[in-house]
């Protein structure tokens, strides 16, 4: 049995924000989640329980538990008719098994946020040895340096998983927090000549299935995104490998970066899980982004 | 201010669920009612976090109900131990480190000289480890990464098998008060804790590395000193001058002073000049490296 009522009172706590806030646009009306939905990770474990043999990053340690003990994850995969999962719905996050966020003491909030971020990214890009002191400097620029900031689009994969999947036989539509959109064609085509040279944020992307898993090929990137906040940069060679696969009422997704200008070795973090939300909700327009002046917050570094 | 700059930054950026965070204060860490069983350990349980920029949501580990509260104290002392609220802290928020200093290195089992200057990155968590050694100009560079142990040519650059090196480069990541307290709250329920000459000492070994590592803590519960039993080799080190200023804005504490010893032996005396808190640092295998382990 499962000591779920502190985990239940979590996440009714946590659900609302994490609901509303899909993107810097809020889900209206905002979608109501009955407390069990999203319960997550064994806390009542056997008595003899022993630790694995080696340490487990948390990306890869949330996926795992996730798949194995989360609810969501043991409900029946619809299938469309051509047999493929449906990817179609609204995706919005895992409430915390760590509770509401929140300020544990006055003033900490961005350092505490800061920190547990960056903790999590075990798994860190291999650059080439000569581009080490630069992401580091990158890192260490605070805001200034991250064209986010400068309201540029995040960009693939720094957008990563989308609120909304929207799936037809022959595309695949991708909404992301605040209405950018990707349309994906899912037709058998594949990438031309052309779609390489391409120079933007988003690339230029074609989908296929890998058995239940659907596989989105992007290239056709500018070097001006970054990868991630802490000054993870990428050339224009980049090509980007997404993965969506459903099971149950979760989305797994994860992206691999090939980028050999710059990096040793292609690039996987680890898995984000993402869980169904009621449909009734939507994605909309998300504020006018605003250019903050040169200094940024001390906090935000990266 | 900072918080209104942060939610306008938050929001201009599409980050998800930091902005609602906002909107709440106080409070102290509550654990929440999970029993630790019999073995003393317990399944890892994640929190979720929002990025900045927009970049989803990061999981991270909730401290497990085994861990004792003296550990939780000294954690949260120096800066690891993070939370997003009235919940449970995560202990281990600190996955990397970097530092510069000055001082004196025992290089090879000699007597402690003048170095330039030593640099240290570390990845707790791989593990992974980089100790950059320059003398006269020269640099001298051991690396490692999990079972592997290398030497560098320049960072990152050439290398050779250094196989038997790769567990005392290990050894020395916790000479560190961060590598020190992973190892005692890896421990979870196995740490003892104890109060010796007035002095709460705390007392674990990681089943992930098998060390034997004992913390003893200051009045501010930050650790002051440490002993790390590998195997015949006993390494003590030693920290003061606890400074927040090394990593303006973060909340993090880091001695300026370490000072290391090996079997008894000086190893190091160090001036911290520069200091990072979960910087990039990577240890990429150098594939001769792992084919030379695998012959």
């Amino acid at each position: 049995m499962q000591k779920n009522v502190w985990l239940a009172a979590a996440a009714l706590a946590v659900l609302a924000p994490s609901v509303a806030l899909i993107a810097n646009a809020v889900a209206q009306p905002a979608p109501v989640a009955t407390p069990a939905a999203g319960i997550t990770q064994t806390v009542d474990p056997p008595a003899d329980y022993q630790p694995p043999k080696k340490r487990v990053a948390p990306f890869t340690g949330f996926a795992e538990a996730m798949r194995a003990t989360n609810p969501l994850a043991k409900k029946p995969t619809p299938k469309g008719p051509d047999g493929k999962p449906v990817l179609s719905g609204l995706w919005g996050g895992i409430p915390s098994a760590a509770g509401a966020g929140g300020l544990r003491r006055d003033g900490t909030f961005e350092p505490d946020q800061a920190a547990l971020q960056r903790a999590s990214g075990w798994l860190k890009p291999m650059y080439k040895p000569q581009f080490w002191n630069k992401v580091r400097g990158l890192d260490y620029g605070k805001s200034d340096g991250d064209p986010v900031f400068a309201c540029n689009p995040g960009g693939v994969p720094r957008m990563n998983v989308p609120a909304q999947i929207i799936q037809t036989p022959t595309h695949t539509v991708l909404v992301y927090n605040g209405m950018r959109t990707r349309v994906v064609p899912t037709d058998g085509r594949k990438l031309t000549d052309q779609d390489f040279d391409m120079s933007t944020f988003d690339g230029v992307a074609v989908g296929h299935w890998d058995g239940d898993t659907l596989v989105v090929e992007t290239v056709g990137f500018n070097d001006i995104s970054w990868l991630q906040w802490q000054g993870y940069f990428h050339s224009n060679q980049m090509k980007v490998t997404e993965r969506f696969t459903r099971t149950g009422d979760l989305l797994f997704y994860n992206f691999t970066v090939d980028d050999p200008d710059v990096l040793l070795e292609p690039w996987t973090q680890g898995t984000l899980v993402m869980r169904l939300m009621p449909a009734n909700g939507r994605v909309v327009e998300g504020d006018p982004c605003v250019v903050l002046p040169a200094g940024g917050d001390p906090y935000l570094r990266g | 201010m900072r918080l209104v700059s942060a939610l306008v930054l938050a929001i201009a950026c599409g980050a998800t669920t930091i902005a609602s965070a906002q909107i709440l204060g106080g409070g102290d860490d509550k654990r929440p009612d999970w029993k630790c069983p019999a073995s003393g350990y317990f399944p890892p349980v994640y929190g979720t976090v929002g990025r900045n920029g927009g970049d989803g949501l990061a999981p991270t580990e909730v401290i497990s109900p085994c861990t004792p509260d003296a550990v939780r104290k000294a954690a949260d002392a120096i800066g690891m131990a993070r939370s997003h609220g009235n919940s449970p802290l995560g202990l281990k928020s600190v996955v990397t480190a970097m530092f510069t200093a000055q001082g004196t290195y025992a290089a090879g089992g000699g007597a402690p000289t003048k170095v330039d200057h030593l640099d240290f990155h570390i990845h707790y968590g791989l593990p992974g480890a980089r100790l950059m050694v320059t003398t006269g100009g020269k640099t001298a560079i051991r690396a490692m990464n999990d079972d592997y142990g290398w030497t560098e040519v320049t960072e990152g650059g050439a290398a050779t098998p250094a196989q038997a090196q790769a567990h005392d480069l290990y050894a020395l990541t916790k000479l560190t008060p961060y590598g020190a307290m992973w190892s005692v709250i890896e421990a979870e329920g196995h740490t003892q804790v104890s109060t010796v000459g007035g002095k709460t000492v705390l007392r674990g070994t990681s089943p992930y590395d098998g060390l034997d590592v004992t913390v003893t803590l200051d009045a501010q519960s930050r650790p002051e000193s440490v002993k790390v039993v590998d195997g015949q080799t006993t390494y003590g080190a030693t920290f003061s001058n606890y400074r927040a200023d090394l990593e303006p804005d973060y909340l993090f504490r880091f001695p300026k002073r370490l000072v290391w010893t090996k079997d008894g032996k000086p190893l190091a005396d160090l001036n911290v000049a520069f200091y990072r808190t979960n910087p990039y640092v990577v240890f990429p295998v150098p594939a001769a490296i792992k084919q030379a382990a695998n012959r």
